[in-house]
């Protein structure tokens, strides 16, 4: 919980792809293929969820409550992932999660980006009393931690879908605020941007045409990272009882309802948590790959 | 360099005077604490007369500038779930929190700092794959999962520890654990990037060509160069540490101020949300401002103007 | 179920798995810890008003009228008492012999004190003390209260304030006297660490039998799964509030076993608003059919893991109980049934509101399951789960005529200091707590409540209940149990058909 606030400096970005292999590495790292492997059965399930789901996620059977995977106990393949308190099949409710822990991180993180990203270049590119307004909003939002920001949010808004989505985009949108005024500053300062400014190109297109295509790499890094992140404020606000309501299902909350099942149930928190340990770790290998791919200082390596 | 920090500190107290604003908006757009501190049979007149014992009656600016005139004159006002000063309250929990924070804080940063290092100087090799594979499940498993877990081991079957409260060090340990892991995470993956950074560039070529040992050449003049970004990260994580109590501290009943602000959200006790949000925020910029004037000790370069 | 592995063998496999030792935490057989869920909100007995403050508070401060471990009212420090013939004055006599642990004693004095001080800081002890008129002071250890009617759940409520020392008060002032309360109880007061634990220590000189254990620490451990660890890994000897998934696996184990008590308050209930003509569940038979369409004993058995039980209204201990009156049996074919009759054939759209945060465990289990039952008949069924306040105020809003609201509800049927007192709050029009209207009831409760005769009375709240079973403006799921797990040495007799889950250490022994 505690990275929420971390932005990768600037100067480490890439540093990793400092030294280049041979091969198969190399075709490993020209092609994220490894993230890919991981993160396509689980936006397969995000999107095609329901097609795929052997029962209704939410489907209540008390007569078959709290089974272990059916493979174990050699009744075949009735229940993959087992069933939980309430006799819903297990591994339905894992690939209903998908659907909500993404759209929960994709818009979150996307909504923070659009915003972060807004403010930064505004900020980066007229500088002066706005820069300080603007950049005395992130120091204020930053000086609450998250989950205590979380918490009043959901305490003013109520709980559910839409608010861990607003919690998380207010949350995070400080990252890219900094990450892409910091980049605006550097980009601002080039000749031709200066040249274009002074002969009286407008604004509005010099930011559009000039700056933003070279401070998006480093945005979209930032969002790669957060979405595991995202994920993980979500399972943290459920563990307090204010994540997504039910019927929706997401991978944090079944892992805090599990808690009170810790040692009679391990399929319950172990199928969910291994769905959010590969996104998690799929979205920060793509986040690598990107950074590597991206990042404007080491293309010109 | 004074006039640096004087001028951050005043930014500071805007932010601090920004902060008092959102929060107190915020906890009264959550409604009112009448219903919390009512029993079921109250009636709705006593309801009425409570809001207005409360001065929740007043329009919001007036409220607010109460609290502010109260508040520069260090009254911060009464609780209304525990009765007391909140500010009273705030303090006699901040020191359990601190000594949490700082466990966990130093935890964090030997874990991080030395697996992300000795991972980079390594690159490729099994100890460094191990490091990913555990900086990964550290950044993807959850803080109140972790805890469960250790009670679970490390209090109920083995014993080792006492599973909750306060008391001996041994306390202190299985909650400080359990906070630092995802900060420890972080840190490792942060500074196994900015060693693999520095560890390409001439002058550690030059080091070892001088002679130098390896653990010489990694720790003192490796570390050296990339200490700005591992520095700027550990200064918001133990920022942050302060407010990030709130699970660890539900979970191993730790008496804190993480646990104290959750209650209060939820009991909509407005002076303790109030008091205890600034207080961590107040710590979260100081904290901050000492981390930038820090850098100046790590590069010499760097001027404050 | 019987998959489900008790959850102490998996601790014992982990450690055999491990091959690491065990090391344990001793305890000493005078002193007890006890882990309860919150902090209290204040020390001091006559500003204490909610059920935390008296875990703690009533063992070191006392009613006028206590009652004994079956539940029935004691002398104590009310000697003597007799009402009379309308009920309105009630004459008590004191006990002479008793002292505060402050070495002051107690008289008349003190009861007029904490009688003042309880209406003036606490708003429970107000409102239960509605219709006290005055206390007039005979001499210093008689005294008769007055009152504006009869009070049938003055005595019941045990006289419903703690007694503190008058002269203790003018001696030390206000601060002191919360930071160090004095009470006559059993216990003294000893230390309190803030957000840690509250320490009594035994009081020699208490008036009644001294009690067996020396010391008691209470300790506040606020998340359930953390205070079950405790008493497993032996730190603890006793917890309270013991969620019911763990019951199973305590009582299963030698060293430990659980004592269930039935508070019976709350019940957890389906509560509708019923009197918007456009809402479905306005048609009493609509109602009837989600009654019907609920498998209550497999959210207890299945959910619940089996501890709590259901009851039609009242407990087997109150006065009108009613033993011929049996809960509405699971019959989805008969709800259907009743669905297409009220002009439902395919079901409706409906919203279902729940606590999601609170003090009562596995609320929105329960409400996912009653969900399902409901979607099972064909009534679309949108759970709504809100944090407590919000959730609060939601029930609130829908006292008024119009309002469109059903929410799975901590409703007061059973386990009340007197069912009239349940009556009122929770279903006559205007309740503190009712969203019903219903004049006829509104009329049999209040001549219930002004009724003296035990028998009267019971055959009129008898008659109450029924109107309201007829009616169904809310049906029970289940009726609260609080669950009290220890280790087997410890022996703790919890105080019986009283509507609070107390912790009285004067109840407990070692074996």
């Amino acid at each position: 919980m505690t990275e929420h606030h971390v932005d990768m400096p600037a100067e480490t970005l890439g540093a990793e792809a400092g030294l280049r292999r041979a091969s198969i590495f190399r075709t490993l790292e020209d092609w994220p293929i490894l993230p890919i492997i991981l993160l396509l059965p689980i936006i397969l399930f995000g999107v095609f969820g329901p097609l795929i789901s052997p029962y209704d996620p939410s489907a209540v059977n008390p007569t078959v409550a709290l089974r272990p995977p059916s493979w174990l106990t050699g009744d075949g393949l009735s229940h993959l992932f087992g069933t939980d308190y309430l006799g819903r099949d297990v591994f339905s409710r894992v690939i209903a999660g998908a659907r909500a822990s993404l759209l929960v991180s994709f818009f979150g993180v996307g909504i923070a980006g659009i915003v972060g990203i807004t403010i930064g270049l505004v900020s980066g590119y007229f500088g002066g009393w706005l820069d300080t307004v603007l950049m005395r909003l992130v120091d204020i939002q930053m000086s609450m931690p998250a989950i205590l920001l979380a918490l009043l949010i959901s305490a003013a808004l109520g709980s559910g879908l839409a608010t861990v989505i607003a919690v998380i985009s207010i949350v995070f949108w400080t990252n890219y605020a900094r990450v892409v005024r910091a980049e605006t500053l550097s980009v601002k300062s080039r000749d031709y941007v200066a040249m274009a400014r002074v002969l009286g190109c407008p604004d509005a297109r010099l930011i559009r045409k000039h700056i933003l295509p070279n401070v998006i790499d480093s945005a979209l890094v930032v969002a790669s990272l957060q979405l595991g992140a995202a994920v993980m404020l979500e399972a943290s606000l459920s563990f307090l009882g204010l994540g997504v309501q039910p019927p929706a299902v997401a991978w944090g909350k079944m892992i805090a309802e599990s808690k009170l099942y810790l040692a009679m149930a391990w399929w319950l928190p172990f199928f969910p948590g291994v769905a959010l340990v590969v996104t998690v770790l799929g979205t920060n290998m793509f986040g690598d790959w990107l950074r590597d791919k991206l990042d404007p200082r080491l293309r010109n390596t | 360099m004074l006039r640096y920090a004087l001028k951050r500190l005043g930014v500071g107290l805007l932010c601090l005077v920004g902060v008092s604003i959102i929060i107190f908006v915020a906890m009264r757009l959550a409604g009112d604490p009448t219903l919390l501190l009512l029993p079921d049979d109250a009636t709705e007149q006593d309801r009425i007369e409570l809001r207005q014992e409360l001065g929740l009656d007043k329009p919001l600016p007036v409220q607010y500038a109460i609290f502010v005139t109260d508040a520069v004159q260090g009254d911060f006002g009464t609780s209304t779930r525990w009765k007391m000063p909140a500010m009273e309250l705030v303090l006699a929990r901040l020191p359990a929190t601190l000594q949490l924070a700082g466990l966990a804080f130093l935890i964090a940063i030997t874990i991080g700092l030395l697996s992300g290092v000795t991972s980079a100087t390594t690159r490729g090799s099994v100890f460094d794959q191990g490091v990913r594979l555990g900086v990964t499940l550290g950044l993807a498993v959850p803080v109140f999962w972790v805890g469960l877990i250790f009670i679970m081991v490390f209090a109920v079957d083995l014993g080792w520890f006492p599973t909750s409260g306060r008391g001996s060090f041994a306390h202190l340990i299985l909650p400080a654990v359990t906070m630092a892991l995802n900060p420890a995470a972080a840190m490792s993956r942060l500074s196994r990037s900015a060693m693999l950074g520095v560890l390409g560039a001439d002058y550690i070529k030059m080091a070892r060509v001088k002679g130098n040992s390896e653990a010489r050449v990694v720790w003192k003049h490796g570390l050296r160069n990339a200490a700005i970004p591992v520095a700027t990260l550990a200064g918001i994580q133990l920022a942050n540490m302060i407010g990030n109590t709130v699970v660890v501290e539900t979970i191993f009943a730790w008496p804190g101020i993480g646990k104290l602000i959750i209650d209060a959200i939820f009991a909509r006790d407005f002076a303790v949300v109030q008091a205890a949000i600034c207080v961590v925020a107040a710590a979260y910029i100081i904290l901050n401002l000492a981390v930038d004037l820090t850098y100046g000790l790590l590069d010499p370069q760097i001027r404050y103007d | 179920m019987q998959t489900r592995r008790e959850f102490l063998v998996s601790s014992a496999l982990v450690t055999a798995a491990v091959g690491l030792p065990r090391i344990g935490f001793a305890q000493s057989q005078d002193n007890i810890t006890i882990a309860i869920g919150d902090e209290p909100t204040t020390s001091d007995q006559t500003v204490a008003w909610t059920g935390v403050d008296y875990n703690t508070i009533e063992n070191y401060a006392e009613y006028l009228f206590p009652r004994n471990t079956d539940g029935e009212i004691v002398p104590g420090l009310a000697a003597e008492w007799t009402y009379s013939e309308d009920g309105k004055t009630l004459d008590v006599t004191l006990r002479d012999d008793v002292v505060f642990h402050s070495g002051d004693k107690f008289t008349a004095q003190d009861v007029v004190f904490s009688y003042e001080r309880g209406i003036d800081k606490s708003a429970t002890v107000k409102n239960r003390l509605r219709s006290l008129d005055n206390i007039e002071v005979k001499d210093d250890y008689h005294l008769t209260f007055h009152f504006s009617a009869p009070d049938v759940t003055f005595l019941p409520n045990r006289g419903a304030a703690m007694i503190a020392s008058n002269s203790y008060f003018d001696r030390v002032g206000e601060e002191e006297f919360s930071r160090q309360p004095s009470g006559t109880g059993p216990y003294k007061f000893s230390s309190y660490a803030v957000g840690e634990y509250v320490e009594v220590e035994r009081f020699d000189e208490y008036w009644g039998a001294v009690p067996p254990i020396a010391k008691a620490r209470f300790i506040f451990v606020p998340e359930e799964t953390t205070r079950v660890a405790s008493l497993q890994a032996g730190e603890t000897d006793l917890i309270m509030a013991c969620p019911y998934y763990a019951v199973k696996g305590f009582d299963a184990v030698g060293d430990f076993k659980t004592v269930k008590l039935p508070v019976n308050h709350p019940t957890m209930s389906i509560v509708f608003s019923t009197q918007n003509p456009e809402d479905p569940w306005h048609d009493r038979r609509v109602r009837l059919a989600l009654a019907h369409a609920v498998d209550t004993d497999a959210i207890i058995n299945g959910v619940l893991f089996g501890v709590p039980q259901r009851l039609a209204f009242l407990a087997p201990y109150e006065v009108g109980y009613d033993p011929d009156l049996e809960p509405y049996p699971y019959d989805p074919e008969k709800a259907k049934q009743l669905l297409a009759e009220a002009g439902y054939p395919d079901g409706f759209d409906m919203e279902l509101n729940y606590a999601i945060t609170g003090r009562v465990q596995m609320n929105p289990q329960v409400a996912e399951a009653v969900a399902a039952y409901f979607e099972a008949v064909g009534v679309r069924t949108k759970l709504v789960g809100e944090e407590w306040e919000a959730y609060r105020s939601k029930y609130n809003a829908a006292k008024e005529p119009g309002s469109s609201y059903v929410a799975l509800f901590t409703h007061g049927r059973a386990g009340s200091p007197d069912p009239t007192y349940n009556l009122g709050l929770f279903f006559r029009a205007g309740g503190p707590i009712s969203i019903y209207n219903n004049p006829e009831l509104d009329a049999i409760n209040a001549e219930a409540t002004a009724t003296m005769d035990e028998e009267m009375r019971g055959e009129l709240i008898k008659k109450a209940v029924r109107l309201i079973h007829e009616d169904v403006p809310s049906f029970p799921i289940y009726n609260n149990f609080a669950v009290y797990a220890m280790k087997s040495s410890v022996n703790f007799t919890p105080t019986q058909g009283f509507n609070f889950d107390l912790v009285l250490v004067k109840d407990m022994s070692f074996a």
